[in-house]
């Protein structure tokens, strides 16, 4: 069964009229078909279902309104049975709610575990690992805690902090941790009441949605025996990232051969090789494990020392991860080259000042973007994109995006149309965007065509952006500073800023380049243009 | 000395000061006990002065933006925050003046005290020197209004962390200002605050600014702030401060600490009901709040509550109708309250409404259409140069009733009267629709907003529906 409800996106409004049903309960929808009409007064929006099956439940009848992620109707199989709503006034789901207005929400954890989880604990050495099978069950009850999914496209979680320590007593509705997520960071309510014996998942510790992150018992031998028993990692597995020291090594030393694979690979648990990884600890080094088959746990790491010398860098966000990939895609799969010119900015640092004293709040910044926007509009190519059938895809609109820098890494939040806002409305429009991204909410990301990089405010007078992909082109803003310019043979007293254009040569050419550039001067040497 | 009233009002705010007069017009014998100024919150520390400010700073706002309207000032523009005070103080002073005249003229018995229950029908009146006086009354009306909440547990030197009580007062302006609280009070003081220079931080626990009118109206407003630089942090909490020697630091969830010169609480109002000796005659306020019927009649019969102190609606003009009522009540004539009050909110631009909002009728199962209209695109607002904002009509989707008007523009304030007009006579949305309206004004937007709510308003295209595609989630029944 699916629920569907208006998702959340920095365009859409928090809050809707459902105007018109197009399917009634009983009827089938394909994918594709338009499901309900809804009026804001502004806009007007039809929602169209991507999953197929029959409408079983409408949740809000005509006329009244809905707020984001609110269920609108539930689609599902007709033998399914249908769900216990009022039909009048569902009440808004907390996360969804949550996630259209607040960077942070709060999210119950679930304590069912899925049978897949229970399954396929998903660590490399388990499929032909001899404990797998369940055998002993635990004499105490134990309830796992595990990573909630909180939105479904929510795939893996970290945990930023626990808020409650082992040993405590928690209660249900308590906060009891923060995670972060690749969309937010909330805090994780617990649903059950008890005593936390064991949490598997510390700080730091990244795992996917549904599987335990910690455990409610009241003696921690039974959390031992229950996570033996499940034959279990007692943590999920992070991602394969590229700084984190994973134990391929041969085995060289006294090892017993219960703890060796056959491959040569130490048999640890996720959790053990992670705290292994962060300790800088070579699990070779361990004698032998104590879990079951001779796996290393993470208990078995307390009386190993790390191993001195060279450090492990930790494991990275997801965030940071991203920036890895793209990055190192753009810089080895697009053809990078550089265009660059300085510009007269006196009279841009003229206009910019009378502009902010006298009539809104701006940066010399969103005269940059909205001189680029208009570019772009101006030279198709820059809204280019290579594809990989080798062929060029042009985008209609001039959707900017802007790199910002945030504690966490950096993100590229997307100022959709730039070129039809006038510079009041666009300074506004970044100013929120910007201001969002500082607090992880992200705004359009991937549906720019451009990007501006702007390190000027601290004084960096050029340097030479990575192209952001699937985009062609970056440009690259410097400070703007006093200087002198020779002009007919006279040295005068001016401001300068250095543009450097970073573009994809499969895409646009050098001339083409060149001409935008000369463009992007022309509108910012006489800025006047853009009020 | 006893003397016997028909009527005793305790408390000559816009409830009290409104229903001595009505009272006095109607033949009544009237008394007011009043411990401080007349005109009550209203005019000393409310509505009256927070207007004042904001009208120089709405003027400062227009002078700087008089360029763009092709009028050079010459020279810088600065304002004068002394004269500024002034000014305010001279407006308050007339206009208590004003209603000390009016309640002379109208042979209302004007007594300064405070008033304490003795029984029902007896109270007792001391003065600030200390002495007492028993008077004797047929009925009471009681209208003490409210006082600005505060936080439990934070600092309450003034210096540092204040109410509006004593911020409509300072005699300087803060340089850094932390508003906690993003309703009425806080995006008045946020917007004029702004106005002045001040760095204004906003924080509001709830997801959006005038979180209990039509969200559209909290949106834009919110737009219009961050556009002007006032830092609005929604589903924010301040979890502590701590004050130092030159500053206070205030930790707000998800922020890094943030030092500000000055603290203003704008979370609510208390009423203001303590120290009646309401236990003397059986009345126990629920949160402070005396609860009333709808002719405004406590639990004990001739005991009247009007205003903030009956929680049902904390706004001047809502006290003083309800005045009214309870004197109609008192002297015999008396009928249910049951009009429509507007709501105002004296930022630039303003906002203001009548009615239901589109949420409170989906609570209620009420089925609407709404109507809305951009006010920029009035001939009016671009003449003026005032084009920010919209006018959204709530209307019942069967019966065509009009439910709601909710205004954020220019003159908001002012427009609003006529929604109220055709709210209270309980109009058909048609009659809106239809009505003419003098061209060009602003309120010429209310009628494309009646208009739209039946897809007929002329000065806008067609609305296309945008396709976009479901949030799917997958859900396991049991």
């Amino acid at each position: 069964m699916y629920r569907l409800s208006l998702g959340e996106s920095s365009s859409s409004p928090r809050e809707a009229i459902v105007a018109k049903w197009l399917k009634a309960e009983g009827q089938v929808v394909t994918a594709g078909d338009s499901i309900v009409r809804l009026e804001t007064g502004d806009a007007n929006l039809e929602l169209t279902s991507a999953v197929a099956g029959t409408v079983r439940q409408i949740a809000i009848r005509e006329g009244l309104a809905c707020r984001v992620g609110q269920v609108l109707c539930y689609v599902g199989d007709p033998a399914e049975p249908i769900p216990a709503v009022s039909p009048v006034n569902d009440a808004p789901t907390v996360s969804a709610r949550a996630s259209a207005q607040e960077s942070k929400e709060t999210v119950q954890t679930p304590t069912t575990i899925p049978e897949e989880a229970l399954m396929s604990p998903d660590t490399p050495s388990s499929s032909s690992s001899p404990s797998s099978s369940p055998t002993t069950g635990p004499t105490g009850q134990v309830i796992p805690i595990l990573m909630p999914q909180a939105g479904q496209s929510m795939e893996e979680g970290t945990v930023l902090e626990w808020k409650v320590a082992e040993g405590d007593s928690i209660s249900e509705g308590q906060v009891i941790l923060e995670i972060e997520t690749d969309k937010a960071n909330m805090d994780v309510e617990a649903v059950d009441s008890g005593r936390l014996a064991k949490i598997v998942a510390q700080a730091g510790a990244i795992v996917e949605v549904k599987v335990p992150i910690a455990y409610l018992a009241d003696n921690d031998a039974d959390v031992e025996a229950f996570i033996a028993g499940q034959g279990m990692a007692p943590e999920a597995p992070a991602d394969p990232s590229p700084s984190v020291t994973r134990d391929e090594t041969p085995v060289t030393g006294a090892k017993t051969a219960s703890s060796v694979r056959s491959s040569g690979r130490v048999k640890a648990s996720p959790a053990a090789r992670k705290l292994a990884a962060q300790k800088n600890i070579d699990l070779n080094r361990v004698s032998q494990g104590s879990g079951p088959g001779g796996r290393v746990l993470t208990t078995d790491l307390a009386s190993v020392e790390a191993a001195p010398g060279s450090s492990v860098g930790g494991q990275l966000s997801k965030m940071r991860r991203a920036i890895a990939r793209n990055l190192l895609f753009s810089k080895q799969t697009i053809p990078h080259f550089y265009a660059k010119a300085t510009i007269e900015a006196q009279r841009l640092y003229e206009t910019y000042g009378r502009v902010k004293s006298g009539q809104f709040q701006c940066t010399i910044n969103d005269f940059v973007v909205a001189a680029c926007a208009r570019s772009v509009r101006e030279f198709e190519p820059f809204r280019g994109q290579f594809q990989a059938d080798e062929t060029i895809k042009v985008f209609p609109d001039c959707n900017i995006g802007l790199a910002v820098g945030t504690d966490e890494g950096l993100t590229v939040p997307v100022v959709l149309h730039a070129d039809r806002l006038t510079l009041d409305a666009l300074a506004a429009e970044i100013r929120n965007i910007v201001e969002g991204a500082r607090r992880g909410k992200m705004a359009n990301v991937g549906q720019g065509v451009f990007t501006i990089t702007n390190l000027g405010m601290f004084g960096v007078e050029s340097f030479q952006a990575i192209i952001n992909p699937p985009e062609s082109a970056i440009l690259a803003v410097g400070a703007l500073r006093e200087d002198v310019k020779v002009e007919n043979g006279a040295i005068k007293p001016t401001r300068l800023m250095a543009l450097t254009l970073s573009v994809d040569h499969r895409v646009i050419d050098g001339v083409v380049a060149a001409r935008f550039l000369a463009r992007v001067r022309e509108l910012l040497e006489a800025p006047e243009q853009l009020l | 000395m006893s003397t016997e009233y028909d009527i005793t009002v305790i408390g000559a705010g816009p409830g009290g000061y409104v229903a001595a007069l009505k009272a006095a017009r109607m033949g009544a014998r009237v008394a007011v006990v009043e411990k401080g100024h007349l005109g009550g919150a209203c005019l000393n520390v409310g509505c009256i002065p927070s207007k004042a400010l904001l009208a120089s700073a709405e003027l400062l706002h227009k002078i700087r933006a008089a360029g763009s309207m092709g009028v050079k000032v010459h020279g810088g523009i600065e304002f004068d925050w002394a004269k500024i005070q002034k000014r305010k103080d001279k407006v308050i002073r007339k206009l208590r003046g004003g209603i000390k005249g009016l309640l002379g003229a109208g042979d209302v018995h004007l007594m300064t005290g405070t008033a304490t229950f003795k029984a029902a029908g007896t109270l007792t009146v001391t003065t600030s020197e200390g002495k007492e006086e028993t008077i004797h009354t047929k009925n009471t009306i009681i209208a003490t209004g409210s006082v600005p909440a505060r936080v439990p547990g934070w600092p309450t030197d003034p210096q540092w962390v204040c109410t509006s009580d004593e911020a409509l007062h300072w005699k300087a302006l803060p340089k850094r200002l932390l508003i906690v609280g993003g309703g009425v009070i806080g995006c008045e003081f946020a917007c004029m605050m702004h106005e002045y220079g001040v760095e204004v931080h906003v924080v509001e626990m709830l997801d959006g600014l005038l979180t209990g009118m039509e969200s559209q109206l909290g949106d834009a407003l919110e737009a219009s702030f961050r556009q002007r630089g006032i830092r609005i942090l929604t589903s924010a909490k301040v979890e502590g401060m701590t004050v130092g020697q030159t500053d206070v630091t205030v930790s707000v969830s998800g922020e890094a600490p943030l030092a500000v010169d000055k603290v203003l609480v704008a979370i609510g109002r208390r009423p203001n009901t303590e120290h009646l000796g309401l236990d003397a005659i059986g009345l126990a306020p629920d949160r402070g709040f005396l609860r009333v019927d709808d002719r405004m009649q406590t639990e004990v019969a001739g005991v009247y509550c009007i205003g903030d102190a009956n929680g049902r609606c904390l706004l001047a003009h809502a006290a003083s109708a309800q005045g009214e009522a309870a004197v109609q009540d008192a002297l015999g004539r008396g009928e249910a309250f049951s009009l429509p009050i507007p709501s105002a909110v004296y930022t630039f631009p303003e906002v203001a409404a009548v009615g239901m909002t589109t949420r409170e009728a989906t609570e209620q199962g009420i089925p609407v259409k709404v109507g809305q209209f951009p006010i920029g695109y009035l001939g009016k607002a671009m003449a003026v140069g005032e084009e920010g904002g919209f006018a959204r009509v709530v209307r019942h989707r069967d019966d065509n009733t009009l439910l709601g008007v909710h205004l954020i523009g220019h003159n908001a304030t002012e427009i609003i009267e006529v929604a109220t007009a055709m709210l209270t006579m309980k109009a058909d949305t048609q009659a809106l629709a239809k009505m003419v309206f003098a061209h060009p004004t602003l309120g010429e937007a209310v009628k494309e907003a009646a208009e739209d709510s039946f897809e007929a308003a002329l000065h806008l295209p067609p609305r296309e529906f945008a396709k976009v595609v479901a949030a799917v989630e997958e859900v396991s029944i049991q």
